[in-house]
């Protein structure tokens, strides 16, 4: 076990080394006026994401078709259909989309269709890798590899990240009168949780039926402690990888040989082991949800926090915050705020976008991947809103909740977590195996067949190894061993 | 060409029959035997839109069998079905009797009966989730008044099977509902004014002179819906996607095929539920041209 370990320690950080320094830079100083002349002026078609803060990248598409004199459309799609769609097109060749819209899981499947980022610095770029890489400095590393393949090659410019956060309702825990009844019961003082068995004391302390007290007010409705996301959507999926990796463990281990290089996967007995509690975990949690999170998603969970329904969203995308952080405009009294989740592992993506092979313009691909990732449109982003993936911006000073509630709440957890997870990143299942888009869908209907309680958590372990084994070996290139 | 080849093709019917029908036996050619015998040699393959597809027999068939997945999914579309021809053939039958009666405002009921068909069935499916959202929905604010506990309609196994169905009955009994109608509407008179001068009671009425006379509409009806609820989609797609127990046969040959890309096996999905509805089909349209030809 412990060469292993030490194994993991000297892979890790070789592909920290290849994606880059840990250490994110300031302002890289490229703005849309340092693009050179852009001889290619074939119109480019951007795949975006629909919805909300997803549509806030239009503007810069116009920008960058502005300062360039590239044509720039777009295309949204909601991210049901996404994978699917640039699928076909990806593999039919057809060169429908110039840029596509990638979650991270999926570099490694669609490695032969995207360029490599360095190849097109190389080629467009005056200044070569250098130009690009001043740039992808100030992105998270982590986010870096999970946009890399299994190899460490970048295929795209991280924009957008889903880091999950923990938001709860602050006025309730530093509430004198909730403190003292939820020490008196448990023993401990009510803080963020810090393990899994606290989250489960403070959802069982705050479930409480219609009439009760809670901050020192009768209840008119009934109140839950935990907005959870069971429904058959990618989210109970990405909760239950949370849990999972907070043990250390993986869905299924990627194994390496002496170079570091993965020649395959295996669930060991660690990873059975903390996939069987998390199964059982889950369905343990659902009591305290509201009814309804057996058929929800991000929104319904959401919504139910900002309703004043459930005290804690424990494993909740950082982007959903700016929503959540409305409950204090639509229950008095009440306050977000936001919190590491238990294990700093959440699940973590992110978007980014990259550039496909049959584009008829890769050159205006490239510089529209270097400015939407750049710094300055980065920290403009963000400011607005935006859950970017710029560590540097991400990190100044100016971006605290005491300047912006409703915009950087998420900032400070998020950060802390990125820093943790760094060295398991390049083990997680989902940025080694290039049959994941497919995998994904499964730990989908397996999650939320659990939580529903449609099987048992043993029954849940059996279906994902049975199927993971299939899958992997029909989509995917590595066996399982 | 000739006048005489021309005379020969255009005035005799053995040739002209050909000519007109040829442009639809073309597009059929094109867009339905070629992807059917397409699909059928996938069935065959191993293609995942990755290479080049292997040729593996039977296999995807022999896994369509061993598959408890595919066969809930069966079980449940066939539920599905029988509930929705069931409910929409009676309540269809009852309001189009209703219909077939003059009163005041009768076309502006019946304008409102045919609203729900208009609607796109995806906006449809979107709708419903909301309106019976077990805490942001209108049908369980109604029930909260009541002062009874929320139903969650889409997040109880058991229960949003049936509200899939209800969704379904909610769109499509109006095509039912006037059909019937039409069929109503075109009976001859003289047989039911004979029937009431013989003091025939209105049940007999019904049973012995309307439903026989509506047979071959009921087939048709039956016929039509048997093929549309075997590929019921759309009310899944707004509502449960297929969790909570409610995965259509349908739905799961869409995952296979369009979220998995496992092409082959897809293909064998879709031929198994292509088979299973040109049997009923078949044994529907054999119903459909005897009670045409008793008529």
């Amino acid at each position: 076990m412990a060469v292993h370990r030490s194994i993991r320690a000297c892979v890790t950080a070789a592909a920290v080394s290849l994606i880059g320094a840990t250490v994110s830079v300031a302002d890289d100083g490229f703005t849309l006026e340092d693009i050179p002349a852009i001889q290619n002026k074939e119109a480019i078609h951007v795949a975006l994401e629909a919805g909300g803060a997803a549509d806030l990248i239009i503007p810069y598409l116009q920008k960058f078709s502005d300062a360039t004199g590239v044509p720039v459309t777009s295309e949204s799609m909601v991210f049901a259909t996404i994978y699917s769609k640039e699928v076909v097109e990806l593999q039919g060749r057809t060169g429908a989309y110039d840029v596509v819209v990638t979650e991270t899981s999926w570099t490694n499947e669609w490695r032969d269709y995207l360029f490599p980022i360095h190849e097109l610095a190389e080629t467009y770029d005056p200044e070569g890798r250098d130009g690009i890489q001043k740039v992808l400095d100030g992105i998270d590393p982590g986010l870096r590899r999970m946009a890399s393949t299994r190899d460490g090659t970048l295929m795209g410019m991280p924009y957008y990240t889903y880091t999950m956060v923990s938001i709860y309702r602050e006025d309730l825990f530093s509430d004198a009168g909730e403190r003292a009844a939820f020490k008196g019961r448990y023993g401990y003082e009510l803080a963020p949780a810090e393990t899994w068995e606290q989250l489960r004391d403070q959802a069982e302390f705050f479930t409480r039926a219609k009439g009760e007290m809670l901050r020192g007010e009768a209840l008119d409705d009934n109140f839950y402690g935990l907005s959870l996301m069971a429904g058959r959507f990618p989210h109970v999926q990405d909760e239950l990888a949370a849990m999972v990796w907070s043990k250390g463990e993986n869905w299924a281990t990627a194994v390496r040989d002496g170079s570091g290089k993965v020649t395959g996967f295996t669930i060991d007995d660690g990873d059975r082991e903390a996939l069987r509690w998390a199964f059982e975990t889950y369905q343990d949690y659902m009591q305290f949800a509201p009814p309804g999170s057996e058929n929800a998603f991000w929104d319904f969970a959401t919504a139910q926090f900002v309703g004043g329904k459930t005290a804690i969203i424990p494993l909740m995308y950082n982007g959903l915050w700016n929503w959540a952080s409305t409950v204090k405009d639509e229950v008095p009294g009440a306050m977000a705020a936001a919190a590491p989740v238990v294990g700093n592992r959440p699940y973590t993506g992110a978007f980014h976008f990259a550039p496909s092979r049959d584009s008829g313009n890769p050159e205006a691909a490239y510089w529209l991947l270097k400015y939407i990732g750049s710094y300055a449109t980065q920290k403009e982003m963000i400011e607005g809103g935006w859950a970017g993936t710029h560590a540097a911006v991400l990190g100044e000073p100016d971006k605290t909740v005491e300047t912006n509630y409703s915009a950087y709440g998420w900032i400070p957890p998020t950060l802390a977590q990125w820093d943790k997870q760094l060295p398991d990143v390049n083990d997680y299942l989902h940025f080694n195996s290039s049959a994941f888009g497919k995998i994904y869908e499964q730990m989908t209907i397996i999650g939320h067949e659990n939580a529903t309680k449609v099987t048992t958590p043993d029954e849940s372990l059996k279906a994902w190894e049975d199927s993971f084994g299939r899958l992997q070996k029909k989509f995917g290139e590595l066996p399982v061993q | 060409m000739s006048e005489r080849v021309k005379t020969r093709l255009f005035d005799d019917d053995k040739y002209m029959k050909w000519i007109l029908i040829a442009p639809l036996v073309l597009f059929l050619i094109c867009f339905m035997l070629y992807p059917t015998l397409y699909s059928l040699y996938m069935s065959f393959t191993d293609y995942v839109m990755r290479g080049d597809p292997n040729f593996i027999g039977l296999d995807n068939y022999r896994a369509v069998l061993a598959d408890g997945v595919f066969w809930a999914a069966l079980g449940r579309t066939l539920y599905v079905l029988v509930l929705c021809i069931a409910v929409e053939l009676s309540l269809g039958m009852a309001l189009a009797l209703v219909l077939n009666r003059d009163f005041k405002g009768q076309g502006i009921v019946r304008g409102l009966c045919f609203i729900p068909l208009l609607v796109s069935p995806l906006s449809m499916s979107l709708m419903w989730n909301y309106i019976l959202h077990i805490q942001f929905g209108v049908v369980n604010t109604v029930i909260g008044w009541l002062g009874l506990e929320p139903v969650g309609f889409l997040s109880t196994t058991g229960l949003a099977l049936n509200t899939v169905a209800f969704i379904t009955i909610w769109q499509w009994l109006p095509f039912s509902t006037f059909v019937l109608l039409a069929g109503l509407k075109g009976m001859p008179r003289d047989q039911f004014e004979a029937a009431q001068i013989d003091g025939a009671s209105p049940w007999r009425v019904f049973f012995r002179l309307t439903l026989p006379m509506l047979k071959p509409l009921i087939i048709i009806i039956v016929l039509l819906r048997t093929m549309w609820l075997m590929r019921l989609f759309d009310p899944l797609y707004g509502t449960t996607r297929g969790g909570l127990e409610t995965e259509l046969l349908d739905w799961m040959i869409y995952r296979v095929s369009f979220v998995f890309f496992d092409i082959g096996q897809g293909a064998a999905y879709a031929l198994f539920a292509l088979y299973i509805t040109l049997i009923v089909g078949a044994l529907m349209f054999k119903q459909l041209i005897k009670a045409m030809d008793r008529a």
